[in-house]
């Protein structure tokens, strides 16, 4: 029997909100400010509402202060579930009102695609928006990427925040402390702010001949979008528009950092490089990383589509870095990639649906869940071919030695199972639509392992119910699923529990 | 946890480094794909 939802519980979820809702309103000042500097008066007058809609509401929510503000479990994942959908609803304010976007729809759209760091895009004429809105754009995918719960979390970290901090689908303590571990994790982001600014900036400058404002600021909507694996650009050809292989390596190596889990890259900042080449989740990822480039350079080599080594590894090599980490970035148009062979297109999207790593920006079924059922079946064979009575080692070395259990093979299993699931729930209905099969698998896993790549299919003159099945995706495939399935849960507890 | 935990407050220094190093290493994990890749490409080119 499950048991209703008291007023108090509805207090607790509704004052973390709150709380939640007003750091998201101190963070929307930064795209004011913007537009303000930029005398950008019409978007100026859309972030002043949303800042209002965030700040009301907050202000509003904290007033219903619980006798105890400690998260249970159930009300943490309440929380982040319902924050990843109401952040972007009312984050796509600016969105609405500026004249880019064929409905409001097409807007939310765009602020879930962002914040889930997916980077699918229904935005027309991209390349006339307003600074201050593509920055908003780009600071959503930072937040999004960042875990905007975690950002909340290093300002105020009451009683159950380590039940937020895992709805956000992150299982590695670095520190022994939330709070401090979230604070690692903006760190990092931050000294890879400036790092990535001054490489891309000084890049833009010396390479491409912008002049230092123009500069910057494609660096810092590249560094967000790379380093946060989000995908979006500034403009309509992502990061063909540079024509430079100096400025993809840079955006490369963002896209690296993106696709590590925090894990390693606190490893790395240790000087404990031999540690993290030694795990289960840095092998699987450099083995399926070598595995779908092979696919799809042999994929593009057949075809013929690019003649020269250079041409062939340069496209081939970003594209699936791009789908591995889950960023979206491409060096070629939709309509290209649309024409890529069909062996071409599987390498990609077997890159993208198994992602990065655990605990990092990137989306995707994640090498970590890969290498564990890889092992777990191994495993298996080896004991079915070992004499009776003899036993398989169970240990495997992930930041130190680890066994796996049969639950932790069984979890992985499961949410894998979740994740092949809701891809063909995104290719089914776009099926459904008279779409192709290939460009319909392609979108469905792009959007559900929130990568952002597209041949074509995701456009504003798509099907309404299309785009609200892919936001779905998106939604479900950044949470993991856990946060999602406890909302549902207490919907249902709350219409029918006793 | 020493005295180069970045988790630490105050350790400024600690932290632009260990970030500095690990920008770099990831900048040579993209080109020793990048390598890979050419490689690769040379082989796959050369057979087809």
């Amino acid at each position: 029997m499950l048991l209703r939802p008291e007023r108090e519980d509805l207090r607790v979820i509704s004052y973390a909100i709150g709380r939640i809702f007003n750091v998201v309103a101190a963070a929307s000042l930064a795209p004011l400010t913007w537009a303000v500097l930029g005398r950008e008066w019409h978007p100026f007058g859309s972030f002043l509402l949303m800042i209002g809609v965030f700040a009301l509401l907050g202000q509003i929510a904290v007033r219903f202060r619980p006798k105890q503000e400690q998260l249970d479990w159930s009300h943490g994942m309440v929380v982040v579930a319902l924050i990843w959908l109401l952040v972007p609803a009312i984050g796509s304010i600016p969105f609405i009102f500026s004249g880019h976007f064929g409905s409001p729809l097409d807007a939310i759209f765009d602020a879930v695609s962002g914040l889930t760091t997916t980077g699918l895009a229904l935005v027309q004429d991209v390349d006339h928006l307003a600074p201050s809105l593509n920055f908003w754009r780009h600071l959503l995918q930072f937040l999004g990427g960042q875990g905007i719960v975690i950002a909340a979390l290093v300002l105020f970290a009451g009683g159950g925040s380590l039940t937020l901090y895992y709805g956000e689908a992150r299982d590695d303590r670095i520190l022994p402390s939330v709070r401090s571990t979230a604070r690692f994790i903006w760190a990092v982001a931050l000294v890879h702010l400036v790092a990535g600014m001054l490489v891309l900036g000084v890049i833009a400058h010396q390479f491409l001949g912008f002049d230092w404002r123009r500069a910057f600021f494609h660096a810092l909507m590249v560094f967000f979008a790379g380093f946060d694996t989000g995908g979006f650009t500034p403009q309509s050809t992502s990061i063909g528009y540079y024509h430079s292989g100096v400025f993809e390596f840079a955006t490369a190596a963002l896209m690296v950092a993106g696709a590590m889990s925090f894990g390693l890259h606190f490893a790395m900042w240790r000087r404990r490089g031999g540690v993290a080449l030694r795990s289960l989740e840095t092998r699987t990822i450099l083995t399926t990383f070598l595995a779908t480039l092979l696919l799809t350079l042999a994929g593009l080599a057949v075809t013929g589509a690019y003649g020269s080594i250079a041409g062939l590894s340069r496209q081939g090599l970003f594209q699936v870095l791009s789908a591995h980490s889950g960023t979206g970035f491409a060096t070629v148009p939709s309509m290209e990639l649309a024409g890529w062979s069909g062996l071409a297109v599987v390498g990609l999207i077997m890159a993208m649906g198994l992602g990065g790593m655990a605990s990092s920006t990137a989306g995707g079924i994640k090498s970590l869940r890969v290498g564990l059922i890889v092992r777990a079946i191994s495993d298996q064979i080896k004991q079915l071919l070992l004499p009776e009575g003899a036993t398989v080692s169970r240990e495997y070395y992930q930041s130190g030695r680890r066994f796996l259990t049969p639950e932790l093979a069984q979890s992985a299993m499961t949410t894998t199972l979740l994740y092949v699931a809701l891809f063909i729930l995104g290719t089914g209905v776009a099926i459904a639509y008279g779409y192709e099969m290939q460009e319909a698998l392609f979108e469905s896993v792009s959007a559900g392992a929130n990568v952002g790549l597209s041949v074509g299919l995701i456009e504003p003159t798509m099907p309404a119910l299309l785009k609200i099945t892919y936001m779905l995706q998106m939604w479900a495939g950044r949470l993991e699923f856990v946060a999602i399935f406890a909302l549902l849960g207490f919907v249902y507890a709350w219409l029918r529990g006793k | 946890v020493n005295g180069r935990d970045p988790g630490r407050r105050g350790n400024l220094f600690e932290y632009f480094l260990g970030g500095a190093v690990t920008f770099l290493l990831e900048a040579s994990v993209v080109l020793i794909l990048a390598v890979v890749a050419v490689t690769l490409s040379s082989i796959i080119l050369a057979l087809t």
